[in-house]
């Protein structure tokens, strides 16, 4: 949008014309009148951009799609990041320990194999490096979790202040996200059909059982 | 109790890291033939053929769910007998609940260990030889 063309050459002449005369006030209030006349068109359309921003936010209706992701899936999305972040580091850190156990138990092979002078002595050691490469190449595979952490933080980081900016516009529009509805029952039991993965968040906890032991005392009870 | 090692398994799984994992457990535990499927959708073909002993196979997968190839299976009178194993993440008791009653023969939550897999497969079989033997 532009306000420059708005300004006619006759407005300007007047001014001119004030200003050759050498009639400051009048100069002045001619000024004053031609931005005016800027400032009413750029408040006006000013006026659009909210009204249309205003239509847009009350056609947000309780039962849309938009408020049930704010108000359902939105909070759970950190907590299931905060989770991949966990599983992976937890794997990571297993493997290293398993590594580090592995590369020990090797050294002592290696020691028994030269001490013991065993005919296949070279053939034994060869076979350990090879191993002890081996090992090496999974440590090192590890340094993913370094890589991927990192842009799970930034993620996280990112759909922090996403959320925050969505409860702030849903706010100001005047919805209640209190009034949201919780989803239905059929909604639930469908996607628990089709499966739902692991049960990471809090919300997401309730009827869920804990481990395999809980899982065989319900089985055994079905007889199974 | 026997278990015949020779027997020809079918492993579902849209990961293919889960998919190596529970074949190399297996392979640790003596069985020694395996197929892979990476969907409910691609296993159901390759179970209709009629050749597999024995199925393991997860739940959560995009096309078919592993419950619904179990139904399929449950279904099908030729094949409704085939042992079926679920290695999952869903531990909802109404989802274990709808599994039993879909005629799951074991049911094992991720993450599991080398232990499980081997327990519930005995039970599986001895089970499947009671039945066999009435």
């Amino acid at each position: 949008m532009s306000f420059v063309t708005n300004i006619s050459i006759s407005d300007v002449q007047m001014l001119l014309e004030d200003l050759e005369a050498g009639d400051q006030i009048a100069a002045a209030a001619q000024l004053d009148r031609i931005t005016q006349m800027r400032d009413h068109e750029l408040y006006q359309a000013l006026g659009k951009v909210t009204a249309n921003l205003h239509d847009t936010l009350n056609t947000l209706g309780e039962d849309t799609i938009l408020l049930q992701h704010v108000k359902h899936d939105l909070p759970d999305v950190t907590e299931r990041l905060q989770y991949v972040l966990q599983k992976t580091e937890e794997a990571s850190s297993k493997t290293l320990a398993a590594s580090e156990s592995l590369m020990t138990k090797l050294d002592v092979m290696n020691e028994k194999v030269t001490s013991f002078g065993l005919p296949e002595q070279a053939e034994l050691i060869e076979l350990i490096d090879s191993a002890s490469n081996d090992i090496t190449n999974i440590m090192m595979a590890q340094s993913f979790q370094d890589l991927t952490g990192q842009v799970l933080n930034r993620i996280m980081f990112v759909m922090a202040s996403f959320e925050r900016s969505l409860l702030d516009l849903v706010d100001r529009s005047g919805h209640d996200l209190e009034k949201v509805p919780a989803r239905d029952d059929s909604d639930k039991r469908s996607s628990e059909l089709q499966g739902i993965g692991p049960n990471v968040t809090k919300a997401s906890q309730v009827d869920a059982l804990s481990g395999q032991e809980d899982v065989d005392d319900l089985l055994s009870q079905m007889g199974l | 109790m026997q278990i015949n090692r020779d027997m020809k398994i079918l492993v579902v799984d849209d990961f293919s890291t889960m998919r190596r994992i529970v074949k190399n457990l297996l392979k640790e535990l003596g069985f020694n033939y395996f197929d892979e499927a990476d969907d409910g959708a691609t296993a159901w073909p390759m179970v209709q053929t009629g050749k597999y002993d024995f199925i393991v196979s997860d739940w959560n997968m995009p096309q078919m769910t592993g419950l619904q190839l179990l139904k399929n299976v449950r279904a099908d009178e030729k094949l409704k007998d085939t042992p079926f194993l679920l290695i999952t993440a869903e531990a909802k008791r109404s989802q274990i609940l709808e599994a039993a009653q879909a005629g799951v023969d074991g049911y094992i939550v991720k993450p599991f260990t080398a232990a499980t897999l081997n327990e519930k497969i005995q039970k599986i079989f001895e089970r499947v030889a009671q039945r066999s033997q009435q």
